[in-house]
Order: structure tokens, then C-alpha cells, then sequence
């Protein structure tokens, strides 16, 4: 149909996309299409194919654009075991409307499945044969072949509608019963259907068969939804609040069980390892924490060992220094009863680097100043003597208080060197040998501290 | 009482896959639409006709 205002044409519309222009006659019959197009939906969702089959063709004769309603009877006739005008249906809808129209997908799924389109070709076959084999009077080759139509599609209604009638002919009343309640469930408001059943009932002595008694009303409907009702006669209103309450404690029990089941050990197991990893992670920091205490205790250990070094150097200094002012006083005591020589042998025993005091050091200087000459070369003397005498311990001594007194004495640091190579104290001996060669050069001895230096170390 | 013969005749074959496109081309597609849009048509006619 064309606009009335501006011509162009309105197809499947009411209002025109030209002009703006709403057409109200367009409008009702669109909207009475539809109607009966939810009529249709409806009835297809309890399964009252041929009440839905009734709707659609009447939506499609309001308005044949009405797409949704097209598919849907496609979809009813497949679903009633007819492919054919079902695959018509969806053709015709696919030629209103190309695009966006699920009808494509429909008719695609049955080319992509030549094999089933061509099984569904048999079964209608069998169907038709079945037709003929009537035609020629032969009821069993009927059955034979609507039997087969029916196992290999359970939902072909007319096949069934056809067996159970034939059974009915032949007073087959069970088998014809099963046949025509097979097409019910599948559509179960068909009036051939239901016609088929009031007969069997009749014939049967059993009209109350179909009916179901619903306190004391009777609904004849074979496949009838049943509201169970209470004592009180009134429907029962269940607590529906009470109902989802239970639902929703059932739903948490579940949900419970599953995290239980599922999650716990996935949590526990990553727990584990969490757990794992720490105590690996802390017993390496524990043993790391163990060396340092460890080396902790061993410095303390040493620390102690010095300190007790430390005291026992300090107790030796101090015996040292002691020992040392008692010479210092012994001399003095010599020197002022004017013993001389007796003041000048302890002057040799006083090492004046331990004397702390500047009286001390005074006394020291005074009293070395006029004892030295007196007993230096009587030291030097005693120390040979010993020396020739092979006591290199006392000549050690001997020449070591000569050096107290006099550090310029060359000859006397050669002879404790030579002294101590003799003991067989190699490091001493060497300490000394080199003080000679190095401090001493112009001394008599350095040649031969030279030559035993290198005999001594070329052993 | 059900006539079980003429209840049989009311059974047809039903199409076989070859007589699809058979059953496309035969559908009568017509909608309330076109039944407005030939009653107007024919109304014009005859308007016309009268005319003459």
C-alpha cells in the first residue's frame, strides 16, 4: 500500500518514512496482526500447536509482512512433524525481510544437514505410502508404515491421528488409545485429536477417561494441569514467602557445600604452600640469624682473649716498670753512699724508656753521667767472656745492659746476633745480624754479620 | 459417531521435500492489504465504468 498523502510506498508500516504520515487503518491492521501474534506465542508455549498454527495464519492474514509470526508458524510445523511447509514458511518470511531474520539460520542448520532433511523425507513418505496402501484396502501395510513414520519422528501428529483412527476401525481400542494420546502431548488442543479421543472414550464405555475431577467440577481435558486443593475447599495458597525462604536456605546449604568441596582445598592448599614457603623463608633467616650470633660469640671470644692479653701485658708492664724503678732506686741508693761501681752495674738494668716520671729520668741521666765510664767496658768484657765460654745466654745479658747504657755499641748488638745464631734462634739471631749491617755500617763486625746471615739463611 | 470413511478421506499426503518450492510458488500471500487495496481498485473501476 502507498501513502495516501505522499505515495510512496508503506509496506509492513504504518507510519511513513517519507512524509511522517500515519496511516490509521495501517496501524489497526498492524496492531491486530500482532495481536494475534502473542495469541499465537502464547498458546505455543503451553503447547497448543494447532491453537498457535490458528493465531499465526490469522496475523499473517492481517499483515503477511508480520516476520516474527511467519517464523513462528515455521517453527509449529516443523515442530508437528511437517518440514515441508515449515521450510516454506521460512522462505516466504526470508523473502519479506533479508536481513536480521532468523529464518536464515533455520533453513542453513537444515542444509547443513542433508541427511536429516533426507530422513525426514522418508518419514513423510512412509506417511503417504501409508495413504496408498489405504487406498488399496490394505489397513496392516498402513499401520506398518505410519509405525515407522511415528518411531522415526515422535512428534508427527497426523501420523498418529491416522494410526489411532485405523486402530479404532479394527476395535484396537488400547493400541489406538496410546497412538491418539502421543498426538495430544505433542498438541494437545488439535480438534481432530481431541474428537479421535471423545470417540475412543465412547467406544470404550469410558467417557470419563479424558475427564479429570477437580472437587465437584468435572474438566475434560486429558492433559489438564491439576491445582491440588485443601480440606477447606478453597484452593491452597501456598507460602510462597516461606517456599523461597526455604529455596534460598537450600541454595546457601548448596553453596556452602560447594566452597566447601571445591574452594576450601584449592584455600588450604595455597595455604600450605604459603606456609610452607614461610618456614623456609624463616629457617633460612634463623640460620642466617645463627652464623651471625655465632661470629658474634666468636669475636667476643677473641675480644675476651684480648683483654686477657691486654691484662696480662698490662700485669707484665707493670712488673717491668716495677722491676725497673727498683734498679732505679737500688742505683741511687749506691750512688749516694757513693758506690759507684756498684750504682753504675744497676744503671744497666734500668731501661730509661719505662721511666714515666721527670724526676726519675733526671735522677736517671745524672747518675748514668757519672757511673758509665765505670762499668761499660767491665760489661762489654763479661759478655766476650761468656761468649768464649759458650754461655750465650749470659752473654745476651751481659751485652744487651752494655746497649742500656750505650746504644752506640755495634759490636755488642753483633755479638747477641751471634749469640742467638748459636742457640739456634734463627729469627733473633737475623733481627740482630741486620740491626748491625743496617744501623751500624762502619762497625768492625758488619762483614761478618753479613756472611753469617747468609750461611744462616741459605740453610 | 465417528464415519471412519469419510474420515479417512480427510487425511492428504503430506508435501515431500521435492514439492517445496511447488508449495512456495502456489501460496497465496495475500493480506488484508491487498484485499483493501483490490476493493478500492475495483470500486475505481466501476466508478469509472459508470461514468463512461
Amino acid at each position: 500500500m502507498n501513502c495516501p498523502r505522499c505515495k510512496m510506498p508503506m509496506e509492513g508500516i504504518y507510519i511513513c518514512r517519507h512524509c511522517g504520515y500515519e496511516d490509521k487503518v495501517a496501524k489497526k491492521i498492524i496492531f491486530a496482526s500482532n495481536r494475534h501474534y502473542n495469541e499465537g506465542l502464547s498458546r505455543a508455549k503451553v503447547r497448543d500447536l494447532s491453537g498457535a498454527s490458528d493465531s499465526l495464519q490469522t496475523a499473517l492474514r492481517y499483515n503477511k509482512r508480520n516476520t516474527q509470526a511467519r517464523n513462528l508458524l515455521g517453527l509449529i510445523y516443523y515442530q508437528m512433524g511437517e518440514i515441508v511447509p515449515a521450510l516454506a514458511e521460512w522462505v516466504i518470511s526470508l523473502h519479506f525481510q533479508e536481513h536480521a531474520n532468523p529464518a536464515k539460520e533455520y533453513i542453513q542448520t537444515i542444509q547443513d544437514n542433508p541427511q536429516e532433511l533426507a530422513e525426514a523425507d522418508r518419514i513423510i513418505q512412509q506417511y503417504n505410502q501409508a495413504l496408498e496402501s489405504l487406498k488399496e484396502g490394505n489397513d496392516d501395510m498402513a499401520i506398518m508404515n505410519l509405525k515407522k513414520a511415528v518411531n522415526l519422528n515422535p512428534n508427527y501428529v497426523k501420523a498418529y491421528q491416522l494410526l489411532g483412527l485405523l486402530y479404532m476401525r479394527r476395535h484396537q481400542y488400547t493400541a489406538a488409545r496410546k497412538a491418539i494420546m502421543h498426538a495430544v502431548r505433542v498438541d494437545r488442543n488439535n480438534i481432530t485429536t481431541l474428537k479421535y479421543l471423545k470417540e475412543l472414550n465412547v467406544l470404550t464405555g469410558n467417557e470419563s477417561a479424558s475427564k479429570v475431577s477437580v472437587g465437584d467440577r468435572v474438566i475434560d481435558d486429558p492433559v489438564a494441569v491439576v491445582v491440588e486443593e485443601n480440606s477447606g475447599g478453597s484452593f491452597r495458597e501456598y507460602n510462597t514467602g516461606f517456599i523461597s525462604f526455604i529455596n534460598v536456605l537450600i541454595g546457601i546449604v548448596i553453596g556452602i557445600a560447594v566452597v566447601w568441596l571445591l574452594v576450601v582445598p584449592s584455600v588450604t592448599a595455597q595455604k600450605t604452600a604459603e606456609y610452607n614457603d614461610a618456614v623456609v623463608v624463616y629457617s633460612a633467616q634463623i640460620s642466617d640469624r645463627n652464623k651471625e650470633i655465632d661470629d658474634l660469640n666468636n669475636k667476643v671470644e677473641e675480644l675476651n682473649a684480648k683483654i686477657e692479653e691486654l691484662k696480662t701485658d698490662a700485669a707484665n708492664i707493670s712488673a717491668e716498670i716495677t722491676r725497673n724503678d727498683n734498679y732505679l732506686y737500688t742505683s741511687i741508693q749506691h750512688y749516694l753512699a757513693g758506690e759507684t761501681y756498684a750504682a753504675g752495674m744497676s744503671m744497666a738494668e734500668v731501661d730509661p724508656e719505662l721511666l714515666t716520671d721527670d724526676i726519675q729520668k733526671e735522677l736517671y741521666n745524672t747518675i748514668y753521667r757519672n757511673t758509665v765510664g765505670y762499668v761499660l767496658d767491665d760489661l762489654f768484657d763479661k759478655g766476650v767472656t761468656a761468649y768464649e765460654n759458650y754461655e750465650y745466654i749470659d752473654a745476651i745479658t751481659q751485652f744487651k745492659k752494655v746497649l742500656r747504657l750505650d746504644d752506640s755499641q755495634g759490636s755488642a748488638v753483633y755479638y747477641i746476633g751471634r749469640s742467638y745464631q748459636l742457640l739456634g734462634d734463627k729469627v733473633n739471631a737475623q733481627y740482630y745480624y741486620e740491626m748491625v749491617i743496617n744501623e751500624y755500617p762502619n762497625n768492625d763486625y758488619v762483614g761478618a754479620a753479613q756472611q753469617f746471615l747468609k750461611e744462616m739463611l741459605g740453610n | 459417531m465417528i464415519n471412519f470413511e469419510e474420515e479417512l478421506k480427510k487425511f492428504q499426503p503430506s508435501l515431500e521435500v521435492g514439492q517445496a518450492e511447488e508449495l512456495i510458488n502456489n501460496n497465496d500471500l495475500r493480506d488484508i492489504t491487498d484485499v483493501i487495496e483490490e476493493i478500492l481498485k475495483e470500486q475505481k473501476t466501476s466508478a469509472l465504468n459508470k461514468r463512461i
